[in-house]
């Protein structure tokens, strides 16, 4: 008995350790090399780099940018989802459209950075398109759409990433929630379609969605490859923002890197806390 | 019970694949003779990392040295991509942890060869120890000395560079031919400019601001942080004031060259550059640039400055680097390497020194056609500054012209 159990045991805290044990190893690794106590060319304790960050606003804009980005592009894609579910259930139900929403999950965000680079650029396809058209005169003649000040192109690969996914998880929710039932139910008592969209199936859909939700909207803020590829050195989404000042020429600049990692860490695992904490007291 | 066994099982074939033979310490690698280094070096295995941001370099070392090597020494090179900061920090951490290195050679140049020797992290020196060592121009200050920093032998010269601006002819009628006519230029051909914000940046920029100095001279020896602060602060005031003319309004900046080449490539800007003064030659030929596509140096002068090769303190086979490095400093790779259809890297040899036939092979290779000759840049060429303008003109760059809002 006691050997049946001892292995499950190692096994789980094993998995303890590598699920929370090693993150927060470095994230106590990276609090001390802010802090001067360990690193390449770590000199001793010093709060130099923490009292910089009074005067040194790049991390902060670069927190509200992807605030920006990720508030944006999930709106879009919710809403986006949400329509297509609410609004065109028998689209949805006819082949090949269930089919077409698997497809963009199986591309990777750098893949799709790639290709809307190409698409979307001064010197992309629909420009070209344009060009031989004779709707605009030259590269200067196309609307900026990649690399811009408002992260456009980030915003438009985030919501083709999102977008098919949260109507595949809206969907599916409409079918286990028995949503068509209730419609049904709700019209016989006397209800318009559009007040069972509102007061039933929505915030049904959005109960139920929102951990998921949470999710999406974490993973777009830590986002990387595509504001890598479509985005601008400033302002900077984060995870661009502390590899970049990972990457400075200066070994010296590294415990400044260590500083924003371990507060965006930080950052981030206070916001999971607070907004699940959020959908928690709203939940069914 | 038999359970628990197989459990650790994994474990101890873990530990004891952790058992490596204690590294011979560097005093007793560099004790050898020459003799004895090619002994040890022969048929190992060398691991080296390089930037691989060029086609044709990797294509020089994948076709021409690796064989060369394997056939000569039969050493296996094997190449990765790894350069800057990141290389510094992945040979720290590993100095860090008391473990040999993965990676026995470097190409590097002067900011990381400081880093480098900030944490301790080259084998040296070296480079007195090879043959071909005699063969070196170590006379020529352009090599023997790295951004202010005597090699003293930690590093071995690979490659010689200056430099220049490249442009299209077919857009651009006269380029500006001096710095000083550059800020006129931009604001009277807007959309045609902009800084990549990284190396071959860096070094525009600190030819720039040793421009506006009119005096090179101050920016030799250790860094001047009045010299710095004075022309750094000239440097952004006409850096500024032509921002609105540089592409995209000088409201974002390529983060990286070859983003830059394919900008000019396209079209979309009518000027790049490359700290190989040779570059555009290899660039044309490949179809990359336009046949249009020329290089110059703007007056009264741009940084030249050699990049090297050095051995990882920790590095596994040594030898096996030192017989590497010998040969990419010999007559034959030096001379294929300097051809521009191949890479056209200036050479590190000093010609006075070969024998008349390797002589004459160097001065007959085939000509520059789209670059300027070496000749015409005698005279044009400013000495690397301390690796400190760098650093400090990168951080300055983000603070002072990305960061802040344009005009």
């Amino acid at each position: 008995m006691l050997s049946k159990r001892l292995p499950t045991r190692l096994l789980l805290g094993l998995y303890a350790l590598l699920v929370a044990g090693l993150p927060l190893a470095g994230l106590g690794y990276a609090l001390l090399g802010s802090l001067g106590i360990v690193g390449p060319l770590a000199t001793g304790f010093t709060a130099r780099h923490w009292q910089v960050l009074g005067t040194d606003a790049g991390l902060l804009k670069a927190a509200l940018f992807s605030l920006w980005i990720a508030g944006v592009s999930l709106a879009l894609a919710v809403g986006l989802a949400l329509a297509l579910v609410l609004g065109a259930q028998a689209t949805l139900r006819r082949r090949p459209f269930p089919t077409l929403l698997y497809v963009p999950l199986l591309m990777p965000s750098l893949v799709l950075g790639f290709y809307l680079f190409q698409l979307l650029s001064r010197a992309g396809w629909l420009s070209r398109l344009s060009f031989g058209l004779r709707l605009t005169r030259g590269v200067e003649g196309f609307p900026e759409l990649v690399q811009d000040a408002a992260g456009a192109g980030i915003i438009l690969a985030h919501v083709l990433l999102l977008f098919p996914f949260l109507t595949l998880l809206f969907q599916a929710i409409y079918q286990e929630s028995r949503l068509p039932d209730y419609a049904q139910l709700a019209q016989t008592l006397g209800a318009s379609l559009g007040q069972f969209r509102w007061r039933v199936a929505l915030p049904v859909l959005l109960r139920r969605a929102a951990p998921t939700v949470l999710l999406s909207f974490i993973a777009t803020l830590g986002a990387y490859d595509i504001p890598l590829l479509l985005g601008r050195p400033y302002p900077q989404m984060l995870s661009v923002y502390i590899a970049t000042r990972l990457q400075r020429f200066d070994l010296r600049e590294l415990p400044a890197a260590y500083l924003a990692g371990f507060l965006v860490a930080v950052g981030l695992l206070a916001l999971i806390l607070v907004l699940t904490r959020l959908t928690r007291r709203h939940a069914l | 019970m038999k359970k628990i066994l197989l459990l650790f099982l994994p474990t101890l074939a873990l530990l004891a694949g952790c058992q490596a033979d204690q590294p011979r310490t560097p005093q007793q690698t560099l004790a050898q003779t020459w003799p004895q280094i090619e002994a040890r070096g022969k048929s190992q295995p060398v691991s080296m990392l390089m930037w691989m941001g060029d086609p044709l370099i990797n294509k020089y070392m994948s076709t021409y040295v690796k064989p060369e090597l394997k056939r000569r020494y039969g050493i296996d090179l094997q190449i990765s991509a790894g350069q800057g900061a990141g290389l510094a920090q992945t040979l720290a951490a590993e100095q860090q942890a008391g473990q040999p290195s993965q990676v026995d050679m470097v190409w590097i140049n002067g900011e990381t060869f400081y880093q480098l020797r900030q944490v301790d992290a080259l084998l040296g020196p070296f480079v007195g120890k090879l043959p071909n060592a005699r063969l070196l121009d170590l006379q020529n200050p352009f090599i023997n000395t790295d951004f202010q920093q005597p090699i003293a032998g930690m590093e071995c010269p690979w490659g010689n560079v200056q430099f220049t601006f490249i442009y299209d002819s077919a857009r651009v009628a006269r380029p500006p031919r001096t710095w000083a006519e550059l800020p006129a230029y931009v604001r009277a051909h807007p959309g045609q400019f902009t800084i990549p914000n990284e190396f071959t940046g860096m070094t525009l920029l600190k030819s720039w601001m040793i421009a506006l100095s009119g005096d090179p001279k101050l920016f030799q020896g250790k860094f001047n942080e009045a010299v710095y602060k004075k022309w750094s602060g000239e440097l952004w005031k006409q850096v500024n004031a032509s921002r609105p003319y540089f592409w995209k309004q000088g409201q974002t900046f390529p983060e990286q060259l070859a983003p830059l080449h394919q900008l000019f490539a396209n079209g979309e800007v009518a000027f790049t550059f490359s700290n190989n003064d040779a570059e555009v030659d290899n660039k044309v030929n490949q179809g990359v640039f336009p046949a249009t596509a020329r290089a110059y140096v703007p007056l009264p002068g741009t940084i030249r400055n050699s990049h090297y090769l050095g051995i990882v303190r920790g590095a596994q086979h040594p030898e096996a680097a030192m017989l590497a490095i010998n040969f990419l400093i010999s007559p034959a790779a030096q001379l294929k390497k300097m051809d521009p259809n191949v890479w056209g890297d200036h050479t590190v040899l000093n010609l006075a020194a070969l024998p008349p036939a390797e002589r004459r092979q160097f001065e007959q290779l085939p000509s520059r056609r789209y670059a300027p000759r070496r000749a015409a840049l005698e005279g044009l060429a400013v000495m690397e500054p301390d690796p400190e303008y760098m650093t400090r003109l990168f951080k300055d760059f983000r603070t002072y012209v990305i960061e802040a809002p344009a005009h």
